[in-house]
């Protein structure tokens, strides 16, 4: 008895060390929390440092039954040396601890973007808060300014561009290079990567290019259209639209329902080329010409159409990447697997010899459907 | 021994629970080998081959026993115990090792204010607890555990499929032969060579079970585990492994949203894993409280248990001075050190197991064949 | 004891002093001397006594009870009398004969008020242990059936009965009981918790080794299974052991309804439990600890609902826990209608006005209500679960999922370390055996069901014959008798 009474003191003591000893020293209240939407970096007016701006959710508006689009956020600045010590800076500010877990969006300037995103994204890399998935944008001009739009169908304004990226027909667009693909390309030798390009115009944004990050610096920006050419060469499109300007008055427009491409590296009688055929299928969405021109048997003529602007826009794309140096297809790492030795002095000037790369692109098209009607309506 | 009898798939979800444990080990050999990290733990294991033959044949030749037991039956009393008490320091090693890592881990993604000699008490204090309760607890841990728990890894795994690249994985085989001896060295010493700490429930296995079998199927399972985990790694970081921590964590920490909702599932994950590195803690400190108790002829272990957990919970934080220094001596010094204890140790004992039963002519014990029948006449292969 | 009757009758009566219940009738015999009866008013008939002992005495002639003993002491007099028989001292003999005249007021069968059933037999255990073995008996008409009766309690002497089936129950199970009732040294036994306290495995553990029912068909199911079984006198739950864990998830009900629904049905009930054990630390971590795996839109909402509230997350759940606690005890113990309201008033009016003046928030009710009914779903653990949970809780709060990651492992090595009468509690999950799990974690149909579980280590391990499933195919036709 007095053993079992000894052996329960013992327990019930250690019991009450341990638990004493874990004394939630990790804990953070969820109400106690500032949570962060939305982050931008600019350079600040004052020399050497960046202005961190933080989109931070109310929820208590959020979740009011009449709430007002403007109050369910605020937007709040800071300055620093580093991103660590302007996120530091906030709690100067603000009356709670800063939550960077369910951050959704990170959105750089242009001009940091040009001078090299290494220094201000290493913070997000190792935080353990951060996620590897958070999309990352550039901003044309002001990035905080992309934090102020007016939010027409979300409640603030990282939800709203959020939304535009990731929508039906922007979704083959800008699918979003989250923090840990840009991170992955960063460390890959003469790779080059896109991001997507928002300008603001008034109080709302709009996506209009795709700015060209190469190591770590962006060192152009590609159309809209160029970068659908990008993801029709680089086999990551999904679906979208191509509308095809044959002369004036006369556009088609089509429905892209499927596309497979394939890349051919060739080393022959030394020299390295790459074929890439593209494999389309789609859907006639809109003609603007018709009578006589267009009967149901001129989709072969239409699939032409729509097989030589699409070639050419690859072309021009890939002239395009090619003027500034940016690899975006990843050819080099291609090479590299492919004929890992061959290629060595090839990929050792990469970022010389790949202006003088020769690509050939042939693409075949397949028209499955023409819409909801047969013929133009005359 | 202990009364408890462990059937084959015990001890065989024991072997691959504590394999699984290795998780945390795994970025030095993806330091090393890079994009062909995958084909490690076969060429490890084909190099583990000498090692599990020893094992083996150890047990073959001492049956019901465990490790410390045929210590003493092949080396004599005296240099048993002395070899006892060298696998009683390889044990706390790797129990202290194991208990960093965890705590390692714990501090820096889960907890992140809390001290890490908090985490790490925290789980000796189980370990203690669990060995209190028995061995048949520490027995069936595995099997249910092991099964819901590997239904989870494969979710994950399956999670994970469509952002995985196999062109990460390109070019095979591409690199210097030195970078894959290198790497196949530590996966066979570092890896593998842990599961030399099954070899102390050898001596608990049901009669009719041959260790041997249950030895392969667990390498065999651990091998393909190592495999899936190494290509899940490559194919979703590609050229950021080694800038990753925990390269396999960080390989989740890829995953996005599943089904739109759930997102950083990444944290059940480390849960699942951080289990398992305890269960590795557990058998680890297991091990060095039966060699204590075998070393010092104590009737039972009960009075080590807190001192040993203690122990391994206070000297995790004076090991290494950090988990770099671990990943450093890891690539380098690590896979020598343990070649001593995991390789030449047993392949001591095996040739002086074999030399005394030359010298004494001892009848082999050869449960492979019946029992003569009562009053049947002996065959003429028995005896010598 | 004397040789005559008055000296019994005085002796016997010196015992008793002036008990009002204790009845002692002289009375003189036709053929000369003279007898005496004595027995305790309320526990004796007194229709049998005077229509079977005292008429045919007094008419000489031979007294008609079908049990009937002789006894030599006084001593034993008293505790037969205690029992409600009637002893009979006549003159001339120093031994006296006991009768079994017992009529002591007992509750009619009912239906039990904890185990209830929709369709399934409706008896119930009582107070009266005969007719509880009596019960048992017609359940299980075989002479296998063996009821052997013990003795507890100095001052109480209460009969306890031990049954079990010969032919399939372990000999060292039974043996082992015994061992362990007869080491009970106690003043009392007034229920089957006494018995239970004193020789289960493990006295501290929160989690139950031995097992009760108030039912005969499932009592006798049980020792169908290769169990033994306790009924003890005054109480109406019969104890079996052994108890294993996953027993806590089955009920009577699932071997009346489709296998199918019964199968769904017990994975709910399990599923409940850890639902029950986890779901408020669970909560707490993850709103302390783990905020990045809560959905966005849901962390808002529980944001929104946390401001404003004086108290953390851990003490709002904790004090949200010990309200429910407390509505529940008072539930239990009010009468039937107004525990009802109780518990209605208490959960919906005090819930619902916390939450409005801003004290807790809603996510917090929500969740300590929706554990509150899981643990009502498997009741037999739902204590230890009320136990387990606050450990959880303070875990959780501390430390997180880590903690709690901890406290569910320690729970689970706590269950596959605990014994019940020499089998793993946790069987057949740990150890696995996957073949017994067709009649634990699901309701296979009873045609597949074997044999009996193998940690109760039967003698008659075949539960029937090795034929398979009987094909009625190409018997009856929906088109009549073939011509």
């Amino acid at each position: 008895m007095k053993k079992l009474l000894k052996i329960l003191c013992a327990a019930v003591t250690l019991c009450v060390i341990l638990l004493s000893l874990g004394g939630c020293w990790s804990a953070d209240e969820i109400s106690h929390k500032a949570i962060i939407l939305g982050i931008s970096v600019d350079f600040a007016d004052t020399p050497e440092k960046y202005l961190v701006t933080a989109q931070i959710a109310r929820p208590s508006q959020l979740k009011a039954s009449s709430a007002d689009g403007e109050n369910a956020y605020i937007n709040i600045s800071s300055e620093g040396v580093g991103v660590q010590a302007a996120l530091h800076g906030f709690e100067t500010q603000l009356s709670r601890e800063i939550y960077t877990g369910h951050m959704e969006l990170i959105i750089f300037s242009e001009e940091i973007a040009r001078s090299g995103l290494t220094p201000v994204l290493d913070y997000f890399y190792r935080s353990s808060e951060a996620r590897f998935s958070t999309p990352v944008i550039i901003a044309e001009g002001r990035a905080a300014d992309l934090l102020d739009i007016q939010a027409d169908l979300e409640q603030m304004p990282v939800s709203s561009i959020l939304g535009t990226m990731s929508n039906q027909d922007s979704d083959i667009i800008m699918s979003g290079t989250t923090m840990g693909d840009l991170l992955r390309e960063m460390v890959t030798e003469h790779s080059a990567v896109t991001l997507a390009l928002f300008r603001v115009n008034g109080k709302r944004a709009a996506m209009e290019k795709a700015a060209v990050i190469k190591g770590d610096k962006m060192i152009g920006s590609l159309t809209i259209d160029q970068k659908q050419y990008e993801l029709l060469a680089g086999g990551e499109y999904d679906e979208g639209v191509q509308v095809c300007k044959i002369a004036d008055g006369k556009v088609a427009s089509f429905r892209i329902m499927k596309c497979v491409t394939k890349h051919n590296l060739k080393y022959e009688n030394g020299q390295f080329s790459a074929d890439i055929s593209v494999n389309i299928t789609g859907q006639i969405s809109g003609i603007t010409f018709g009578g006589e021109e267009y009967t149901i048997r001129a989709r072969e003529d239409l699939e032409q159409i729509l097989r030589d602007f699409i070639t050419r826009g690859i072309n021009d794309m890939f002239s395009a990447t090619k003027e500034i140096n940016a690899d975006i297809i990843g050819f080099n790492e291609m090479l590299r697997r492919k004929y890992p030795r061959d290629s060595k002095s090839l990929l050792e000037n990469w970022d010389d010899n790949y202006r003088n790369f020769p690509i050939s692109v042939s693409v075949a098209a397949t028209l499955t459907g023409t819409g909801a009607v047969r013929e133009r309506v005359k | 021994m202990s009364s408890v009898k462990i059937t084959k798939w015990q001890m065989i979800s024991v072997g691959v629970c504590y394999m699984i444990g290795a998780i945390l080990h795994l970025s030095e050999v993806s330091a090393t080998a890079g994009r062909d990290a995958w084909l490690m733990p076969v060429a490890g294991l084909i190099m583990f081959v000498p090692t599990a033959a020893i094992y083996c044949l150890l047990v073959k030749l001492h049956p019901q026993k465990c490790l410390y037991e045929i210590n003493e039956q092949a080396l004599g009393k005296t240099l048993g115990k002395v070899f006892t008490f060298l696998y009683m320091l390889f044990f706390f090693h790797i129990c202290t090792l194991n208990t960093m890592q965890a705590e390692a881990f714990v501090s820096a993604y889960l907890l992140p204010g809390t001290p890490v000699i908090v985490c790490g008490l925290m789980m000796t204090a189980f370990c203690a607890f669990a060995i209190y309760r028995g061995l048949r607890a520490i027995i069936v841990i595995p099997f249910a555990f092991g099964i819901v728990s590997g239904a989870y890894l494969l979710f994950n795994f399956l999670q994970s499929v469509p952002q995985m690249r196999p062109e990460f994985l390109r070019p095979m085989l591409a690199q210097e032969p030195r970078v894959y001896l290198h790497a196949a060295h530590i996966e066979a010493t570092v890896i593998y060579g842990e599961i030399i700490g099954l070899l102390t429930f050898a001596g608990m296995l049901e009669k009719k079970t041959k260790f041997s079998v249950c030895f392969i199927i667990t390498m065999i399972i651990s091998c393909l585990y190592l495999i899936l985990v190494h290509l899940r790694e490559r194919t979703l970081l590609g050229d950021l492994t080694p800038y990753v921590s925990f390269p396999s964590f960080g390989a989740v920490r890829m995953i996005g949203n599943v089904t739109g909702t759930l997102s950083r599932v990444e944290s059940i994950y480390s849960l699942v894993m951080i289990a398992f590195s305890i269960f590795r803690v557990l058998i680890t400190l297991w091990a060095v409280i039966t060699a204590l108790k075998q070393v010092f002829n104590l009737q039972s272990y009960t009075s080590l248990i807190i001192p040993a957990a203690a122990l391994a919970a206070v000297y995790s934080m004076r090991i290494y001075a950090s988990p770099n220094d671990s990943y450093i001596y890891g690539l380098n010094t690590t896979p020598f050190v343990w070649t001593v204890f995991t390789f030449i140790m047993p392949l001591i004992t095996l040739v002086f197991a074999a030399a005394r039963r030359l010298l004494t002519k001892m009848p082999t014990p050869n449960t492979s064949r019946k029992l003569p029948e009562q009053g049947a006449e002996p065959s003429g292969a028995e005896g010598f | 004891m004397f040789q005559t009757a008055e000296e019994n009758l005085n002796a016997i009566a010196a015992i008793f002093r002036d008990d009002s219940d204790f009845v002692a009738r002289e009375f003189q015999l036709p053929s000369g001397g003279s007898g005496a009866v004595v027995f305790i008013d309320g526990l004796a008939s007194p229709e049998i006594i005077n229509d079977f002992i005292l008429k045919p005495l007094m008419n000489d002639a031979p007294i008609s009870i079908g049990e009937a003993a002789k006894l030599d002491t006084i001593e034993k007099a008293a505790e037969v009398i205690l029992d409600g028989d009637t002893v009979v001292f006549l003159d001339g003999f120093t031994t006296a004969a006991y009768f079994n005249t017992k009529g002591f007021p007992s509750r009619t069968i009912s239906e039990p008020q904890t185990e209830t059933v929709l369709r399934g037999p409706r008896e119930g255990f009582t107070e009266s242990m005969r007719t509880n073995t009596a019960l048992l008996r017609r359940k299980l008409k075989t002479p296998d059936l063996r009821i052997e009766s013990l003795r507890m309690g100095k001052r109480t002497r209460t009969t306890v009965c031990l049954c079990w089936l010969d032919s399939i129950a372990a000999p060292d199970l039974i043996d082992e009981v015994r061992k362990r009732i007869d080491t009970i040294d106690v003043d009392a036994i007034l229920g089957s918790g006494y018995v239970e306290e004193f020789i289960e495995d493990d006295p501290l553990s929160p989690f139950q080794t031995i097992g009760y029912s108030e039912k005969p068909d499932v009592v006798a199911a049980k020792l169908l299974e290769g169990r033994c079984a306790l009924i003890i006198d005054g109480t109406p739950f019969a104890l079996t052991m052994p108890f294993l864990f996953i027993e806590n998830f089955q009920s009577p009900e699932d071997y009346s309804i489709r296998p199918l629904s019964a199968s769904f049905l017990r994975l709910i009930r399990i599923i409940s439990f850890p639902v029950t054990l986890t779901l408020p630390a669970l909560y707490v971590a993850l709103v302390n600890f783990h905020s990045e795996l809560i959905p966005t839109a849901l962390l808002y909402t529980i944001a929104a609902a946390s401001e404003g509230t004086p108290f953390s997350a851990p003490l709002e759940t904790a004090v949200m826990l010990l309200i429910f606690e407390i509505l529940r005890e008072a539930g239990i113990r009010l009468p039937k209608p107004t525990g009802q309201a109780i518990s209605i008033v208490g959960a919906l009016v005090m819930g619902q006005a916390a939450i409005e003046a801003g004290i807790v928030g809603a996510p917090v009710v929500i969740i300590i209500a929706f554990c509150a009914v899981a643990s009502f779903v498997s009741p037999t653990v739902s204590d230890a679960a009320n136990l387990m949970r606050w450990v959880l809780l303070l875990l959780g709060a501390t430390m997180g999922g880590f903690g709690i990651l901890l406290g569910v492992l320690s729970i689970y090595i706590l269950l596959a370390s605990t014994q019940s009468f020499g089998a793993m509690y946790l069987h057949p999950i740990a150890p696995l055996s996957l073949k017994e799990l067709g009649d634990t974690v699901v309701r296979i149909p009873m045609w597949m069901l074997k044999t009996r579980p193998s940690a109760l280590r039967p003698q008659d391990k075949n539960r029937r014959s090795d034929d398979p499933k009987p094909d009625f195919s190409g018997g009856i036709s929906p088109y009549g008798a073939e011509q």
